[in-house]
């Protein structure tokens, strides 16, 4: 069997610089010449959804059109033995634990080839390191689709990453799907302008539109404080959720942002929104920066309704911040299989079993970064079993015609649906969970905001 | 006024991680002239050493008292086994200097590959209690390190001013042909010197490590940068100018960025090294440093 992936540095391997080395360096040498300057690098992380029980009904939506596209081939990568996907995400430098989404990927991939494949075929990855930066993500997309000719991309991470990769495509006027890209940036949810890009993860803005809805049933005349990242990711949140809140009796009273790469701690802005007098808030910020904040909000004394993101949710970072992390609320759309409430579930224990014979580590069970993996893996072989055939345009006008899919570690109840540019998010329904004794509790039923998400494409 | 108080605080709070890491800085600068850019780095890898001690049991105040005796191995090995092969202060400090900086990356990446780029949980050393004062809170942890902080400049003070260590450590710094001609062992010296630092930084680590709740691997690079500022306003010479430095350094940021709304977080980083700027062009030694002297 032709399974796995290939790991493969990518151009001038020795050098290796990280989107942080770069930065650093520069900082280093700044701080003797007295001035800094906050620069790029954007951050996503989450939870995806993945195995192949798919109730696809193909609507007629005609989507990806290869009369678009100046330079097409529609099977490419699909016509030998082996279909083959590329990934690039970054594997070495200060973001390498996304890496661990090839590694469930991977696994995945193995489980599904195990059982036969897709038509006959078997899964290939082929991965590329981009050390989340975007310039070296496009040029992963140049090899990935000129040299190693792959039928589609899977589970890119990054949004400004995906962009660029974007880029390259329109520039040279190639159609290859770029499907559920490890990022929940609305701007992917867009099919009329890019028919060939396709979010994996809960659009950011989905997170926002629940907390608002959240809050006018609960607290209705909330007063709500706002403490987001000042890149791509936060704005997601904070422009989706004033949307959201238009009309209603909830208002926004404080707004603060965050810079990850410039300060170590938020604590300054925590005590700027504590003095608000705000009973709510909205904490759009991920990975380190977000159990850190909660650590000083508990320090403040202050002690609103708070909201953490999704991607902020996994068991690493709400360890970090223990009790601090009490009463805070957050959503769902996936099983966490770290967590002991979750290990009954079919899904979940697939993951672990099946995981574990197909390469998985002890520790590779319990990262949500391999879970979202192992989800896009799901996505993708019940996407491809769904197509009509192994050829790019009709792939992606399937995934742009999706209704009721379960796969992967989806929540039960969780169905994913697409219906073109009226309904371009696959994830459209959350579980609303609170942090109790230092476990998610779900609190409620599953809620559908289809509706209301609808709305906010196009970002 | 409790919103200003709590904004004093904050400033400290930060403040104080600057001071201890530019401490790290003056103390090398004082012992050999050179600034160690792998300062910062140097200070997370012993924290995560202290980290993993914890893991297996240690107790954290144990475990950092542990890693700062660990920090001044390590800081005194890697004098002793790069630095002075490359002919110590008088071979070229540039090459010294772009080697601190490739030792910043060796132990960035280290670290990662030795305990994972997963971020690891630290307790608080001083728990996670909380003093009010006219109105606005300060946590207990905070205050200790200030203790802490003062022990230190105290002590660094006195090491350097009325010991037979400190005086060596600046007659090395000051002209070390003339230092080994009166018989100051010149390599030891500036081994205890580099180890000395070390400590310091291993301190500065764990303790950001402890107000964060966390260790990762990126953890000290913006603390670094806010100490290398502290240490210019301060004077690169002086041990209490960094300190002073560094405190200075965190209110200013606090303060500004609170009040002056043009200034938001984005530009954080700007209001303490506009105060650097304008501090070195009316005083280019800085706050308490000495004045470059030559002879005619």
């Amino acid at each position: 069997m032709t399974t796995g992936h290939r790991q493969r540095p990518t151009g001038s391997d020795r050098t290796r610089p990280s989107a942080r080395t770069g930065w650093r360096l520069g900082a280093a040498l700044l701080a003797l010449g007295l001035v800094a300057a906050a620069c790029g690098g954007r951050e996503e992380s989450g939870e995806g959804g993945g195995d192949g029980s798919s109730t696809t009904v193909a609507e007629a939506v005609n989507l990806a059109n290869p009369a678009d596209c100046t330079s097409y081939a529609g099977t490419t990568g699909a016509d030998g033995a082996t279909i083959k996907i590329g990934n690039s995400l970054p594997q070495s430098g200060t973001f390498k634990v996304f890496d661990k989404v090839r590694v469930g990927i991977n696994a995945y991939f193995q489980f599904a080839n195990a059982g036969g494949g897709v038509q006959g075929k078997q899964m290939e990855l082929v991965s590329l390191d981009d050390a989340y930066l975007p310039e070296r993500t496009r040029a992963n997309a140049e090899t990935l689709t000129q040299s190693d000719g792959v039928f589609a991309l899977l589970g890119l991470v990054g949004t400004e990453n995906n962009k660029s990769v974007q880029q390259y495509f329109a520039e040279t006027g190639q159609c290859v799907p770029n499907l559920a890209v490890a990022t929940g940036f609305p701007g992917f949810g867009d099919p009329a302008k890019d028919p060939w890009i396709i979010n994996g993860l809960p659009n950011y803005g989905l997170e926002s539109v629940a907390f608002a809805d959240y809050l006018e049933k609960n607290k209705p005349q909330a007063k709500v404080a706002i403490l987001s990242q000042n890149d791509s990711f936060g704005e997601s949140y904070v422009t989706a959720f004033k949307q959201a809140i238009e009309g209603s009796g909830v208002t926004v009273v404080a707004e603060q942002t965050f810079d990850p790469r410039a300060e170590s701690n938020a604590q300054g802005q925590v005590t700027t929104l504590a003095g608000s007098g705000a009973d709510a808030l909205l904490l759009g910020v991920t990975s380190i920066p977000c159990p850190t904040a909660l650590k000083s909000i508990q320090d403040s004394g202050w002690k609103p309704l708070t909201y953490v993101t999704l991607t902020c949710s996994s068991k690493v970072l709400m360890d970090l911040a223990g009790a601090a992390a009490e009463g805070t609320i957050s959503t769902r759309a996936t099983y966490d299989p770290s967590d002991p409430a979750n290990q009954s579930q079919p899904s979940v224990q697939e993951f672990r079993t099946e995981g574990a014979k197909y390469g998985l580590a002890p520790e590779d069970l319990d990262d949500l970064n391999v879970a979202t993996g192992w989800n896009f893996g799901a996505y993708l072989v019940q996407l491809l079993k769904a197509s009509p055939e192994l050829e790019r345009s009709k792939v992606m006008n399937t995934a742009w015609s999706q209704s009721g899919v379960t796969f992967g570690m989806n929540l039960d109840g969780i169905e994913w649906t697409t219906n073109g540019t009226d309904d371009p998010f696959g994830y459209e329904q959350l579980q609303f969970v609170t942090r109790t004794g230092g476990k998610w509790v779900p609190e409620g039923e599953i809620i559908d905001y289809g509706s209301q998400i609808a709305e906010q494409g196009g970002g | 006024m409790e919103l200003f108080i709590q904004r004093v605080f904050d400033g400290l709070q930060a403040g104080v991680i600057y001071a201890i890491l530019a401490l790290a800085i003056v103390v090398i600068f004082r012992a050999s002239g050179l600034l160690n850019f792998a300062q910062g780095e140097l200070a997370m890898f012993t924290t995560f050493i202290a980290w993993a001690m914890l893991d297996a049991g240690v107790p954290w105040w144990a475990a950092t008292i542990l890693a700062a005796v660990v920090g001044f191995g390590i800081g005194a090995l890697l004098y002793r086994l790069l630095i002075v092969r490359l002919g110590g202060p008088t071979g070229n400090p540039l090459a010294i200097v772009i080697v601190t900086i490739g030792l910043f990356l060796i132990l960035n990446d280290g670290a990662g590959i030795i305990w994972g780029s997963n971020p690891a949980k630290v307790p608080r050393i001083f728990g996670d209690g909380r003093v009010e004062f006219l109105g606005a809170g300060i946590s207990v942890q905070v205050l200790g390190l200030l203790g802490v902080l003062a022990v230190l400049v105290i002590g660094f003070g006195l090491l350097f001013q009325r010991t037979k260590l400190g005086l060596a450590l600046r007659a090395v710094t000051s002209n070390q042909e003339s230092a080994a001609l009166v018989g100051i062992k010149v390599v030891s010296t500036l081994m205890i010197g580099w180890g000395l630092a070390a400590a310091i930084g291993a301190l500065a680590g764990t303790f950001t490590a402890s107000q964060n709740s966390s260790v990762d691997t990126n953890m000290m690079q913006i603390a670094l940068i806010y100490a290398f500022a502290a240490a210019t306003l301060g004077g690169f010479d002086s041990p209490f100018g960094a300190v002073v430095g560094g405190l200075i350094i965190g209110l200013v940021s606090e303060l500004v960025v609170g009040y002056v709304d043009v200034i938001g977080p984005d530009l954080r980083l700007l209001p303490g090294f506009v105060l650097v700027l304008v501090v070195l062009l009316v005083r280019p030694q800085g706050l308490f440093g000495s004045a470059q002297v030559a002879r005619a």
